[in-house]
């Protein structure tokens, strides 16, 4: 009981609880922005978690990261432009509603009480699973982590492009960017370029802004000479939920929270599937599948409690393992390894404390986003109207601060500019980024341990497969990236048979 | 469309052939830990990507001859356009904003943060087709102080 009132006291500091309102705050206004992505509210306010403490720095990014998400939906419904890619599936019946059928504010009332529901349910799954998770992992050795990693990376190429082949290039391409820097193992410098600034290995965060925030920018400074204009929004009707909507998404808005956080927990997900699995679950499970996407309430109340159920999800395996699940999560890595924590199994012994503050701070979070969702809709209505001439050198400003706030180091401005015209570019060839920067932050685990493997399985590889959890993410793995070639070639057959028949 | 997906995967075989060349040199072997030595891991993720170009190549291979194969039968190819327009008005604009970040640089280098900030956000401005006076003066004014106020006087940040 005093260590949950030492919780609480710690959580509800009025200092914390202001960072955790302005990090919900920015997260709405930039998740509420098309072309402004989670990832980039977050990498743009850890710069601010260098003068709080962690657990006021972490609070702020938690608030950014649920507000983002939420934030995502207003755009949908109003503009039928998601703005971020967790709230796409949240057009189909949003955009309809505020348009054809004229009530903007229900779907939006609907959209913040079902994110609200989802990002609650989750940190519920977290104060639960974590601890439990977190006792199983601590009998993890490194075959069953390097077999981990290698389930993560499978399933973010899987489900990230179109083209395998080219996910798996851009993870191999980021477990290749993993091993610059000095060997581990025996301390040479590798792929250097004989550089200083390389020896450190290459900095995560400068490339994350780079290649979700700066390349952002130029996509966006592309599309303005493209003359694309979005439309603006009607006015808005109440947007406090009706009675009668509640329980009639409540059944919706619970399963789709679930889906949410399991697809949260598995590494290499994200809001993105979670949203369109749990839209597709309320079709299905629906006596009117034929009306979705005419303006239905369970088909914005779906998408958005899933996207926000997975906040929670995404926490369990970066408390837990020490494993970011997505690219904002490991953000969130990064602030907590600022602040001198290692999260991984140990954590709930050595900074027990911390751990609940954390996922109070993530009930928190939820519960302001519900409160400036609904007393700032009117205000946030209107946040898709700033004319990217005045966006772009806030976003470029904001990118050259945040990555030189890092490291106090202009060469981290220069990587940053090259990443993110890379990154521009390969996101013009169809190559997404997720994987790459999955493959950056999960590459040093993957060769430790992997490393660590061999040494005590003497050099023998089958370890991977005689140690049951990790055979199973192994065949898990595999099946993930042989079951869609498998069916590609029967229906390839198929094809080529029918054609020779006729 | 080929041309780009062709080029694509030779540039992943070249890439992949170069980190296998330069793992090469590293050593495969660490006697003292008796581990694998600091070239295992990279040359392992070079053949990697070696490997994956071959699959890319022979995608694109596979995706022209089946065009092939319908334009012969007198069936309609679909004509995707080219992922990146080189040429295109969007991408002239980003070529000079590449440019007025270069400048930016160039000042941040001279003259410091907040001055380059003062040649950087009118220029972005001006190119994104902003003409308003006002609008200009108040957003070159204004972003400096904002960046000064919240991260060097707020936050303690030290801007070159």
């Amino acid at each position: 009981m005093d260590f949950m009132f030492q919780v609480l006291e710690i959580a509800f500091d009025s200092r914390h609880l202001f960072l955790v309102f302005m990090g919900t705050l920015v997260g709405i206004l930039v998740g509420s922005m098309p072309g402004l992505s989670v990832v980039m509210g977050l990498t743009l306010l850890l710069p601010f978690t260098f003068s709080t403490s962690m657990t006021g720095g972490i609070f702020m990014l938690l608030g950014a990261f649920c507000g983002a998400i939420y934030g995502g939906s207003i755009t949908a419904i109003l503009i039928n432009t998601p703005g971020t890619a967790n709230s796409a599936a949240t057009c189909l019946d949003g955009y309809p509603m505020a348009t054809k059928l004229g009530q903007a504010g229900r779907a939006l009332g609907i959209s913040t009480f079902a994110s609200t529901f989802g990002g609650l349910f989750s940190s519920l799954a977290l104060l639960g699973t974590a601890p439990l998770l977190a006792m199983i992992a601590r009998n993890f050795a490194s075959p069953e982590y390097f077999s981990l990693s290698v389930f993560g990376l499978t399933i973010v190429t899987r489900v990230s492009s179109k083209s395998i082949a080219k996910s798996l290039v851009g993870a191999v391409l980021g477990l290749f960017l993993a091993t610059v820097g000095l060997d581990m193992m025996s301390g040479m410098p590798r792929f250097t370029l004989g550089t200083v600034y390389l020896t450190a290995g290459i900095a995560y965060i400068p490339l994350m802004i780079g290649v979700y925030a700066f390349a952002q920018g130029l996509t966006t400074a592309e599309e303005s000479a493209l003359g694309i204009v979005r439309e603006v929004q009607q006015a808005l009707d109440s947007v406090i939920p009706a009675w009668s909507d509640l329980k009639r998404i409540m059944s919706t808005v619970l399963r789709s929270s679930f889906i949410g956080v399991i697809i949260g927990a598995i590494p290499g997900t994200g809001g993105d599937i979670a949203s369109w699995v749990a839209y597709n679950e309320a079709k299905r499970w629906s006596k009117h599948p034929e009306k979705f996407g005419t303006g239905l309430p369970e088909g914005v109340a779906a998408p958005e409690s899933a996207n926000n159920a997975i906040s929670g999800g995404a926490l369990i395996p970066l408390l837990t393992l020490g494993i970011p699940g997505d690219a904002g999560t490991a953000v969130m890595l990064g602030a907590f390894m600022m602040h001198g924590i290692v999260p991984g199994p140990m954590l709930f012994i050595d900074h027990r404390l911390d751990v609940y503050i954390i996922i109070a701070g993530m009930f928190i979070a939820n519960l302001f986003m519900c409160g400036l969702g609904f007393a700032g809709l009117r205000l946030f209505a209107k946040i898709p109207r700033i004319p990217p001439a005045l966006l772009l050198p806030m976003i470029f400003v904001f990118c050259f601060v945040g990555t030189y706030a890092l490291n106090n180091n202009i060469n981290d401005i220069h990587f940053m500019i090259v990443a993110g015209i890379i990154g521009f570019l390969l996101i013009k060839l169809d190559f997404t980024m997720p994987p790459v920067i999955l493959g950056l932050i999960l590459g040093r685990i993957m060769e430790n341990n992997l490393s660590r493997s061999l040494v005590y399985a003497n050099g023998d590889w089958s370890v991977f497969l005689t140690r049951p959890i990790s055979c199973l993410l192994i065949l898990i793995s595999v099946a993930t990236l042989a079951i869609p070639s498998i069916r590609w070639g029967i229906k390839a057959w198929r094809q080529n048979r029918g054609a020779a028949a006729s | 469309m080929f041309a780009y997906e062709f080029i694509a995967s030779l540039l992943v075989i070249a890439g992949g052939a170069a980190i296998v060349i330069a793992s090469g040199r590293l050593g495969d072997f660490n006697s003292y830990s008796s581990s694998f030595g600091p070239g295992y891991w990279p040359s392992f993720l070079g053949w990697a990507m070696l490997a994956l170009g071959v699959v890319l190549l022979l995608e694109a291979l596979v995706k022209l001859a089946a065009d092939c194969r319908r334009a012969a039968a007198g069936l309609a190819v679909e004509k995707l356009p080219p992922p990146i327009d080189f040429a295109s008005p969007g991408f002239y604009r980003v070529y000079w904003l590449i440019l007025i970040l270069g400048g930016f640089m160039l000042a941040l280098r001279l003259a410091g943060f907040l001055a380059g900030t003062v040649f950087l956000t009118p220029a972005c401005m001006i190119l994104l087709r902003e003409r308003r006076p006002l609008i200009l003066a108040a957003m070159t004014a204004g972003v400096p102080v904002a960046v000064y106020l919240i991260f060097v006087r707020l936050i303690g940040v030290h801007l070159p």
